[in-house]
């Protein structure tokens, strides 16, 4: 996530004022009100090593985890077995982002196979939302996440190849997040700068959203 | 000279006229072999002066829709704070290229003209896309780890500009569908150019 904003506003700069939001927003849904966003299975690295196969695979997982989250929410009921219907033009929109993060994973998985890798495994996910601005927030989070995840790791693909594709979902999945924070009420791009996040800070940040037990899972320290 | 090389004539020519651009103007030509990636400076000055004349365009864009007043509170409020994005980048980009070593390209003269909402939304669109697609495009054309690193971080703050205006209009926000594609420096120039007075 960008962080480069220095506009000033009663003390505090934008950033750190919508970080402050974002942390608040977070920190309510992680209190057990709408229980864990998502469970397990989730197999991001805090260190990656070094190649391109390694760095693809780690980026994977962040197009599994959206295309699952845009599955969970075209089935229209939330993860407490109740209706959560959509509009026509709700259900076209995540129709559309599905269609992108399903050629994401596919385009990613065909470029691991033929630079003699095996892609990374699909994990089992569990989103745990009850209305809808619970299921955009999520979205926009975890969009926005990645965004920051991939343009970290542009500047260290060596395969013009691997780096064309990661750059061109980069922007697509920003364009998700600011269709997503649009549809939340929040600002569609909240800083001038999406300044890359490395492997430990999207881990932290997922976290938030899928609680710990991805570490315990994971091993994570 | 071929029609892709007018847009940087023109950039150059209204960007004050530097030593720099006069240079390169002479430098270039009537044939199409002259049309070449250093007409905005070498290496990753050149490239991040192409992104600075993109980005001078956008601020002056956002300037001239915010005093045009011709559009609703939501999109209104999106022009205000991208306004804000552009400005800077502008700044990051001038900043990184003094670093380098280079001078950062004048802003050119500009013209907008807003008849409606509808019609000012297709422009910020249009031209947003254009810069999104030109970043894109230079991404892996710089070799400096600090340009690079600021061009990336600002290609996907552009596509989010973008897709916000389309997303106002009830309209797709992705319009290359699930992977962006990118442009050249010309053509994204074309676009830009459609606003120089």
């Amino acid at each position: 996530m960008g962080d480069g904003g220095t506009k000033e506003a009663g003390g505090l700069s934008r950033s750190e004022m919508l970080r402050k939001g974002a942390l608040a927003g977070g920190a309510i849904v992680g209190l057990g009100v709408l229980g864990p966003y998502a469970s397990r299975a989730l197999a991001l690295p805090s260190t990656i090593p070094p190649g391109d196969l390694n760095i693809l695979n780690y980026l994977l997982p962040f197009e599994y985890l959206e295309f699952k989250l845009y599955l969970r929410i075209l089935s229209e009921r939330n993860d407490y077995g109740e209706k959560m219907p959509l509009t026509k033009e709700q259900r076209a929109l995540f129709e559309e982002l599905l269609g992108h993060e399903e050629e994401h994973v596919s385009a990613l998985k065909k470029l691991v196979t033929e630079m003699g890798g095996k892609p990374a495994p699909r994990g089992k996910y569990a989103y745990a939302f009850r209305e809808l601005p619970t299921a955009y927030f999520l979205a926009n989070e975890i969009e926005g996440y990645a965004v920051g995840a991939f343009n970290y790791q542009i500047p260290k693909l060596k395969s013009k190849k691997a780096a064309e594709l990661v750059a061109a979902i980069a922007q697509v999945d920003a364009r998700h997040t600011a269709i997503m924070r649009q549809e939340s009420r929040e600002e569609p791009a909240p800083f001038a700068f999406d300044t890359g996040v490395n492997e430990q800070g999207s881990v932290i940040e997922i976290e938030k959203f899928t609680g710990p037990a991805i570490y315990q899972e994971q091993g994570i320290e | 000279m071929t029609d892709a090389a007018i847009p940087r004539r023109r950039f150059l020519q209204l960007a004050g006229g530097s030593v720099a651009a006069a240079a390169l103007l002479a430098a270039c030509g009537d044939d199409a072999a002259s049309v070449d990636t250093s007409e905005f400076g070498k290496g990753d000055v050149g490239v991040l002066n192409f992104a600075l004349t993109l980005e001078h365009v956008n601020v002056a864009f956002y300037k001239a829709l915010a005093e045009a007043g011709v559009l609703a509170y939501a999109p209104q409020e999106l022009s205000e704070w991208f306004g804000e994005d552009e400005e800077e980048h502008a700044a990051a980009l001038s900043k990184e290229i003094k670093k380098l070593g280079g001078t950062p390209v004048a802003a050119p003269e500009t013209s907008f003209s807003f008849t409606s909402e509808e019609d000012a939304i297709a422009q910020v669109e249009e031209l947003e896309n254009a810069i999104a697609a030109g970043y894109l495009g230079q991404l892996l054309n710089v070799k400096g780890e600090a340009a690079q690193s600021l061009l990336v971080s600002i290609h996907t703050v552009e596509a989010r500009h973008a897709a916000s205006f389309a997303h106002t209009q009830h309209q797709s926000g992705m319009p290359d569908g699930a992977f962006a594609k990118p442009v050249s420096e010309d053509e994204a120039l074309e676009v830009a150019a459609n606003f120089l007075s």
